[in-house]
């Protein structure tokens, strides 16, 4: 367990669970990083699925800078509030559940972006029919639904890690 | 008088008792709030970025096809929020990150009704690569750090609860 004692005495880790602002500014800024890359994802899973017709496939490639820096914030949070509390997350199941519905969703987010980008370079994607074609694939369609289903399921995780904690570090002092 | 008259009826309510009486009512509410957060969000990114210039080739109509998703998003969160409430009236009310978010819900709520009364028709109208006017871009402006301040102060809420004297 060296290693997670070495992450908790960090400096940093110390702020986060100790001071009075550390630990509500990096749950603020998980909550404000989760509503944009969430938020966006499942708009994009939703308008593959069929919602929204009008909006093109192409437009979510311009807001996705703003999934990535929504996860981004979340990347740097959720990191530090590990290290604050990696002791009691590390067998926390809510916490390893989360971790890997992320991963599975990142990995379908992926698929369904690779999908999406074979069938715009074959056939000139740029075209309504083109679009059309793309999100008409089943296989393209199930990856949508899995996406929502893995992300709802890593929020579900996440609120539920609080809960199976010994106890919450502001009710600690 | 008449606020504590309605704390106290909230409180004593069916679902303030059961809220307290069943603590999985509180957690599932929880859950639920944070997934109709991510609706509402993600479905006023989508539109309010669209004003203000991202992606301009796409119909101003097309992404506001997006609004019943934002709707049932806060929704989902004033119910929730409903039940909330209801298991400690008096706690709420005292908590000054509750006041201040529940005033930024309200301004946030003006401003998109402005937008669907000024703007909305003709915007819905425009033809793609259609810039928005300047109005309706500082509402989408406005739009965007409204509801994500909301989500800050949501989160203080449990802040002061922990420690009331927080911020003072």
């Amino acid at each position: 367990m060296g290693f997670l004692d070495w992450l908790e005495e960090l400096p940093l880790s110390q702020w986060v669970a100790q001071s009075e602002v550390g630990y509500p500014m990096m749950l603020s800024i998980h909550s404000i990083g989760m509503a944009a890359v969430v938020g966006l994802l499942l708009m994009f899973d939703l308008r593959v699925l069929g919602l929204a017709r009008g909006v093109p496939v192409s437009f979510f490639r311009k807001v996705m800078p703003f999934a990535w820096a929504g996860f981004f914030l979340n990347l740097v949070s959720g990191v530090l509030l590990f290290n604050s509390t990696a002791h009691r997350l590390v067998d926390n199941w809510p916490f390893l559940s989360k971790m890997v519905c992320i991963l599975a969703a990142g990995a379908v987010t992926w698929l369904l972006w690779r999908a999406i980008g074979s069938v715009e370079e074959a056939g000139g994607g740029a075209s309504a029919d083109a679009q059309t074609a793309i999100v008409a694939s089943p296989v393209v369609k199930a990856l949508a639904l899995a996406s929502i289903i893995l992300w709802l399921a890593a929020i579900t995780f996440g609120r539920l890690i609080a809960y199976v904690m010994d106890y919450m570090i502001l009710n600690a002092k | 008088m008449i606020m504590h008259g309605f704390l106290q009826m909230a409180h004593d309510s069916w679902l303030g008792q059961v809220t307290r009486e069943y603590a999985p009512i509180f957690t599932t509410g929880l859950v639920i709030h944070f997934i109709g957060l991510c609706l509402l969000l993600g479905a006023m990114l989508v539109i309010d970025l669209r004003l203000l210039g991202v992606g301009k080739q796409t119909p101003i109509k097309a992404v506001l096809a997006l609004l019943p998703v934002a709707i049932t998003g806060f929704a989902m969160n004033l119910a929730t929020g409903i039940v909330f409430f209801c298991f400690d009236p008096f706690g709420y009310w005292q908590n000054p990150a509750f006041r201040i978010k529940m005033t930024l819900v309200l301004i946030a709520g003006l401003n998109a009704l402005w937008f669907t009364f000024a703007e909305h028709r003709r915007l819905a109208a425009a033809p793609p690569g259609h810039s928005a006017p300047i109005a309706a871009r500082i509402c989408a402006g406005l739009s965007l750090f409204l509801w994500f301040s909301v989500i800050l102060f949501g989160r203080l809420i449990v802040a002061f609860q922990g420690s009331p004297d927080l911020f003072k």
